[in-house]
């Protein structure tokens, strides 16, 4: 047990590595100089360094397995080829008849949020609804991706969307775990049972390139991808002080999720924070 | 001390394709370009992934995740970075989306997970240190396995989890700093005394 707190343990582990400021590491200087729990963690610290160094670069390093190599050599190989038909392979691992049906499951997701998208595009910005059906911003807040910044949203009934349109809301709500859940009502609901609502009811900071119809587009199949199942709701808000995309999914594993401002971003991934099954 | 990077590259021979070629030649439609660059990079992200999630079950899965990711994403590879850092950054998202879904329902995650594997050439110390990795937070866990135990320059660390190198540096200190306490019953005591009595007043040894 270090004779200091843990955050004086992170502030002295940070004056070791050198990355404080000067008038922060004088002050670490002098409680070391002065503090004897500071001078005995430090030393601690000191003493712990080069044993550290040898226990951490010796430890043994397990090739992947030749069954693990092989399962992933067989699923890189049929993902790309046939994403459409996603033949599942006839193995004994629980999981690959899963990755087969989210690679589809994506794919129809994404196809069909293109074509919602090119339909919105289409629409332009006025307060109308598309041909198809596809929900455009109105007075009710529901707001079309691409058209956040006109002002607050306010949530309201799902809209008789088309096919692939995804209603979308942007109530800048401050979700936890504990009220992830109240998305599934509505966002409306989570704000009026206790979740934070914040006074900005626009995009929060940080969402502006999933406000466009191809950040959504690649978030949203992204999420399908890790968690199957087809989104049914947006709300440009937050989670826990971050800027999210909570998206309510129906069929996947999961029932809501809370997605990162990079979500859909290559080398990202769905940018999970927390999700709900 | 860390462990040396096992250069997998093709290096000076031109015969050998490059990572950016490989990823190109997928792009491209060659069947077996991408096969190619798994294979010679699978080892060092297994490493990363079984050693972040420590359940050898849920690194495959990870691993499968983010090789599913790179397929789909490879024709928007910009090439910003080397193919290893886009590799590695998309495998530690993998791992962290899995984390936190784990969390999310942690009475699954118990219930199902296979146990963490032992190795036969393991010892006591690594079982130890092992389990002190598992209990530290998931940004410190993950700079100190990229830094300290699988040997990667700050600055690629740094590229690879997109922060600042001050920010790698730090996790690792902090890192480093739990483990020890975390450890310390594992080590000689009997140093401690004669550092305290050699570094009073300024310090930077660590990181």
């Amino acid at each position: 047990m270090s004779p200091i707190s843990e955050d004086d343990l992170d502030r002295l582990a940070d004056y070791a590595a050198g990355v404080l400021d000067p008038a922060e590491a004088a002050e670490v200087d002098r409680l070391i100089a002065g503090e004897p729990a500071w001078a005995e963690a430090h030393a601690r610290l000191a003493a712990a360094q080069p044993w550290l160094d040898e226990v951490l670069s010796g430890l043994p390093r397990e090739p992947m397995p030749v069954d693990v190599a092989a399962r992933l050599e067989r699923a890189v190989a049929i993902a790309p080829t046939e994403p459409r038909t996603a033949k599942v392979l006839p193995l004994p691992r629980r999981r690959w008849p899963r990755i087969a049906l989210t690679t589809a499951a994506a794919v129809a997701v994404g196809a069909a949020c293109i074509g919602g998208f090119a339909a919105l595009s289409r629409s332009g910005a006025q307060k109308t609804s598309s041909s198809s059906g596809v929900a455009a911003p109105d007075n009710r807040g529901i707001v079309t991706p691409g058209l956040l910044s006109q002002g607050p949203a306010v949530p309201d009934a799902v809209p008789n969307a088309g096919a692939g349109a995804v209603p979308t809301t942007a109530t800048g709500t401050d979700y936890t775990h504990g009220t992830l859940s109240l998305a599934e009502a509505g966002p409306a609901s989570a704000t009026a049972k206790g979740a934070e609502a914040q006074s900005v009811p626009n995009l929060p900071d940080g969402l502006a390139r999933l406000a466009v119809p191809a950040g959504l587009n690649g978030c949203l199949a992204a999420i399908t991808a890790v968690e199957g199942g087809r989104p049914v709701s947006v709300d440009y808000a937050r989670y826990e002080g971050q800027p999210a995309l909570i998206v309510v999914l129906s069929g996947g594993s999961a029932r809501v999720v809370a997605a990162g401002a990079g979500c859909g971003l290559a080398g990202e991934g769905a940018a999970l924070l927390d999700s709900l099954s | 001390m860390v462990r040396p990077i096992e250069k997998v590259q093709p290096g000076d021979d031109p015969a050998v394709p490059d990572d950016k070629a490989l990823l190109a030649a997928h792009v491209s439609g060659d069947p077996d370009a991408f096969a190619e660059l798994i294979r010679r990079h699978r080892d060092r992200l297994w490493a990363v992934a079984l050693r972040t999630l420590g359940d050898r079950e849920e690194a495959a899965d990870a691993l499968q995740d983010a090789m599913i990711s790179v397929l789909r994403a490879s024709d928007r590879f910009r090439g910003d970075s080397a193919v290893t850092t886009w590799l590695h950054r998309i495998v530690v998202n993998a791992c962290l989306d899995r984390i936190r879904r784990r969390q999310a329902r942690p009475t699954v995650a118990l219930a199902d997970s296979d146990p963490v594997p032992i190795p036969a050439v393991d010892s006591d110390t690594a079982l130890d240190v092992r389990a002190a990795l598992a209990r530290l937070p998931d940004e410190q866990r993950i700079a100190l396995i990229l830094v300290d135990i699988e040997g990667y320059p700050v600055s690629e660390v740094a590229a690879i989890l997109q922060v600042a190198e001050g920010t790698v540096k730090s996790r690792c200190a902090r890192g480093r700093a739990r483990l020890a306490t975390l450890l310390a019953h594992l080590r000689n005591p009997a140093p401690d005394r004669t550092v305290r009595s050699e570094t009073g007043t300024s310090g930077g040894e660590a990181g």
